[in-house]
């Protein structure tokens, strides 16, 4: 590996760490022994199947705890949000490249500003759940892994809070035994 | 109803209205140069010319950027921060102030990511042929644009590098784009990736097949010199703007895909 590939991979390692403690394939394992899991039945919850492709967490047959754990935590990599990337613009590619949200009113009244602040309430955390997953989903797909339905508050669980926990979850669902309920199909 | 209302918020985040297309050094020319500029490099290239709605799907290309240019990028954020900090430090209340990795600043110097135009091609036809004169280098295929104000869609998961002689034409043979959660009617893309991709959100895809013998060039440029672009796979790479991430289509003895891995099948090694 040359010098610029093995800046470049340090660059993806920090790029994954720019914004949230995201864990990495380097970390160490902890023991899925002692990863406590949510309830992810959605056997008598019907609204939980209903908006699998809203809430879900990943399953492939043929991976281990570790292997899980370094896709999930490579995937989630991408997760590391920032505004729209301008184009021209400069890249330095070896670097990771922070662009923030800036929010602009621009030459509005207060009512105005009001009204799209409430309709970006509604509006931007399923966008940006929308991004997340499709984000999740063109990276973990290809890897074999599948969808399946969670109840809403164990989604949550399982995606908001310490990165290491969620990775550490999500790597005992996604190599654990086969879920009960169907694939997300839609 | 919600879709349309998305989208346009996803369009108008991707607008850029100060910014000019092109960039530093990079001009597509719409009619036949009588010859080159040895100090310059030139790409050409086929594109589809799929749109999403009225908006033109369009390329991005990447150029790395040299030592001097990175060290010069590295030099602007630091004398930004340190301009900064005060206001940095202030905001953060006694909080965690942002470290320099986690500093954003607008960059004044030359860019090196840019789109190309759908509107300024050299040859019109259900395959437009476009030749960009840029800066000699090497350059990465780095995602697809709506518009080319932002990058909607990168390449993050993998792509495909390749050099820019300058004094010569690189052939790069034909490029494809379109919105992918669904068929497309574009051929070679990995199209129909998934359903319900649609729902907050779209996921643009890009496909090369590089240049042979067969790949025709315009007859007013036939005469001017001109290299087939060598492709190397590239691994994958963070761009926190992208609204979506995908991969660069698999081409046939160049570029691969094991699980999640790129794979160089010049080698059949991974990809660094």
């Amino acid at each position: 590996m040359g010098t610029r590939q093995k800046t470049r991979l340090a660059a993806m390692l920090a790029g994954a760490l720019m914004t949230t403690t995201t864990a990495t394939a380097q970390d160490a394992r902890p023991d899925p022994a002692a990863v406590v899991l949510p309830d992810v039945s959605v056997d008598q919850n019907p609204k939980a199947v209903e908006d699998g492709f809203k809430f879900f967490y990943f399953h492939n047959p043929s991976v281990s705890f570790d292997e899980a754990y370094a896709d999930i935590a490579e995937c989630r990599s991408f997760l590391v949000s920032g505004a729209p990337a301008a184009i021209p613009g400069f890249r330095p590619w070896v670097e990771p490249v922070r662009h923030d949200v800036k929010r602009q009113y621009p030459g509005v009244g207060l009512l105005d500003m009001a009204m799209r602040s409430a309709i970006a309430s509604i509006i931007l955390p399923k966008l940006e759940r929308g991004i997340r997953n499709n984000k999740l989903r063109r990276c973990m797909e290809p890897r074999g892994y599948a969808r399946y339905p969670a109840p809403e508050a164990a989604w949550q669980t399982l995606n908001e809070g310490d990165e290491a926990t969620l990775v550490a979850m999500q790597a005992k669902l996604a190599s654990g035994a086969r879920p009960n309920a169907a694939q997300v199909s839609e | 109803m919600i879709r349309p209302l998305l989208l346009a918020l996803l369009m108008l985040s991707a607008a850029h209205s100060a910014a000019a297309k092109g960039g530093d050094g990079v001009v597509s020319h719409k009619s036949a140069p009588t010859a080159l500029d040895p100090g310059k490099a030139y790409l050409l290239f086929r594109s589809s010319t799929a749109k999403s709605g009225m908006i033109n799907i369009e390329h991005v290309f990447l150029r790395i950027p040299t030592e001097a240019e990175i060290e010069a990028w590295k030099a602007a954020r630091q004398a930004a921060y340190d301009a900064d900090l005060p206001k940095l430090q202030k905001k953060a209340k006694g909080g965690p102030v942002p470290t320099i990795g986690e500093y954003s600043f607008d960059y004044a110097g030359p860019g090196n990511v840019f789109a190309i135009d759908a509107g300024d091609f050299i040859e019109d036809g259900e395959m437009r042929q476009f030749l960009v004169e840029v800066p000699a280098g090497d350059y990465v295929l780095y995602g697809i644009s709506v518009g080319g104000r932002g990058v909607s869609t990168c390449n993050c998961l993998g792509t495909v590098r390749f050099a820019a002689k300058a004094g010569e034409m690189t052939l790069l043979g034909s490029l494809y784009a379109d919105k992918v959660h669904k068929e497309s009617p574009i051929p070679n893309l990995e199209d129909n990736v998934g359903p319900s991709m649609f729902n907050y959100g779209f996921i643009l895809g890009q496909a090369l097949v590089p240049a042979n013998d067969a790949t025709p060039v315009p007859a007013a440029l036939a005469a001017l010199p001109r290299e087939r672009a060598e492709f190397r796979a590239v691994g994958l790479f963070h761009e926190p703007g992208a609204p979506s991430i995908n991969r660069l289509a698999p081409i046939p003895g160049i570029l691969g895909y094991d699980r999640g891995k790129v794979i160089d099948l010049r080698t059949g090694q991974p990809a660094n």
